[in-house]
């Protein structure tokens, strides 16, 4: 659907991003992860054309339309809900009457249909984000482009607007790339996750794999804290098992406890492709039937 | 003291303060938006007709208002057939008042954020509609807070003007009190025109608390 190829982007002379090859499948959830100024959000940009790449090509299937929700929300507030939402129908030819349904249609979707006539300082944050998306949604949009869409907001709303989105993914089949720093949010919520580190793309894979199996320095950098790796980067006596079912998790860990392994540390995660377990654990050359790890030569 | 002179100088003192500020509210936010523009490169983004309207500006806001009044003598003789009289301040106010105010209506736009810009690249809107549909809307109980102080500027221009015969309430103060040392010209005129900006400002307030929704 979106196929970056050898994207590159500068500006002055510095370069934001280098010779990037990404590829966007339809209906899928990409998650761009990275430290800030890493390159995501121009990146975002780019595919949105707000900024045209220096170099490279970006290729979009005919007739895609994109929304972009912004970390702020963008909301006009002298406008009520209603007027914002048509601003994204200024130039189409729909009759006032047939734009007021679909108002009320895209309200509906996002839960809101009761503030319709609200302006936005009347609205909580979450509320101002639902806005944002049925604004998009109005234009029948086909890829939903979210920059740090969640960064703004408390915990529980941002699982909240994450919901909505999924459920949106669901049922519209829209495509999602997400760019965020919340790294617990797009464990949760993408099917893939591209990791940006200035500039480059150092890794794309599934949200397991790239959770279970980090493979990049930066990886381990921005995921290490999510996966409890930080606090054992500098120690090579540290080994890791990592099992990816239920029933393998169990099993391991009855193996774990049956030859005296010391059992450091443990973290289960679940990632919209199934569960995961790491175990750290100390002085253990072998256990039959797991691969051992060791941290600092992943 | 003269009460019928007082009550005429009166209508002529508001009578140019409408007059001025309804000319200066088109201008200044046309010349205000364009210089928005200018340096968007979103919109227009032109480097040097920026400069050049810029300078233009800086010029006509640097000229001394007094000074600008006599300059412009010929030009106001040319285009309202007298240079003395209500209607003969006019150009010179305009002229003097609207550079500021688009100095205040680019600021205004400037300190939007980028983002609404951006909004309405992604909405897909007309270069036009972005300003008008968005940025204005946004920016307006701002710039209507700028515009009473161009209001209030423009009083206060006006009764300058009437020294050297433009009517109104400061060519009374002048003419009636100055020359004639009468204090009952000179206060009454001066409460007048304090009243007249009490009540600007009080307008304006209402109104800027009932539309801004920031």
């Amino acid at each position: 659907m979106i196929k970056l190829r050898n994207v590159s982007k500068q500006f002055g002379n510095k370069q934001i991003i280098s010779n990037l090859d990404l590829d966007i499948n339809q209906g899928e959830i990409v998650g761009l992860i990275g430290l800030s100024g890493a390159g995501k959000s121009t990146l975002l940009r780019i595919i949105n054309n707000l900024e045209q790449a220096t170099s490279g090509e970006v290729i979009i299937k005919d007739n895609i339309k994109f929304g972009f929700i912004f970390q702020t929300f963008n909301l006009v507030n002298s406008l009520t809900v209603r007027d914002n939402i048509k601003l994204a129908l200024v130039n189409s030819t729909f009759t006032e009457s047939e734009k007021e349904t679909k108002v009320i249609e895209v309200l509906n979707l996002v839960g809101l249909e009761a503030y319709i006539d609200s302006k936005p300082k009347e609205l909580s944050g979450g509320q101002k984000q639902r806005v944002g998306i049925a604004r998009s949604l109005i234009a029948d949009v086909d890829v939903l482009l979210c920059d740090e869409a969640t960064s703004a907001l408390d915990p529980f709303t941002a699982n909240e607007i994450i919901n909505l989105l999924g459920e949106l993914n669901k049922k519209l089949g829209l495509t999602i790339v997400f760019v965020s720093h919340q790294l617990e949010i797009v464990r949760d919520f993408c099917d893939r996750i591209a990791i940006i580190d200035n500039g480059v793309l150092c890794e794309v894979d599934t949200t397991i794999n790239v959770f279970s199996k980090p493979k990049s320095n930066i990886s381990i950098k921005l995921l290490g804290n999510v996966l409890g790796f930080e606090r054992y980067l500098d120690d090579p006596t540290i080994g890791l098992i990592t099992c990816y079912s239920k029933s393998e998790i169990k099993d391991c860990y009855t193996a774990l406890l049956e030859n005296n392994v010391d059992i450091e540390a443990t973290y289960q995660h679940h990632t919209k492709q199934g569960v995961f377990a790491h175990f750290f654990i100390r002085s253990a050359e072998q256990i039959a039937g797991y691969e051992i790890r060791r941290i600092n030569g992943l | 003291m003269d009460y019928n002179q007082l009550v005429t100088a009166l209508g002529e003192t508001i009578y140019i303060t409408i007059i001025v500020s309804i000319l200066v509210f088109l201008l200044g936010l046309i010349i205000g938006v364009l210089l928005y523009s200018l340096q968007t490169k979103e919109l227009i983004g032109s480097a040097r007709m920026y400069k050049l309207v810029s300078g233009i500006v800086n010029v006509l806001r640097a000229i001394p208002f007094i000074i600008l009044l006599i300059l412009l003598m010929p030009f106001t003789n040319l285009i309202v057939g007298k240079i003395t009289g209500a209607n003969a301040a006019i150009p010179a106010l305009v002229i003097s008042v609207a550079p500021m105010f688009a100095r205040l209506v680019e600021n205004t736009l400037l300190d939007l954020p980028q983002t609404l810009l951006e909004l309405g690249i992604v909405l897909k809107l007309k270069k036009l509609q972005v300003v008008t549909k968005i940025l204005l809307k946004e920016a307006f109980p701002a710039i209507l807070g700028n515009f009473t102080t161009v209001v209030i500027a423009t009083i206060g221009y006006s009764a300058m003007a009437g020294v050297i015969g433009a009517g109104g309430l400061g060519s009374f103060a002048y003419t009636y009190g100055f020359q004639r040392n009468n204090q009952l010209a000179i206060w009454s005129s001066t409460i007048l025109i304090l009243v007249i900006v009490f009540i600007v400002e009080i307008v304006s307030k209402k109104i800027i608390n009932k539309i801004d929704y920031r």
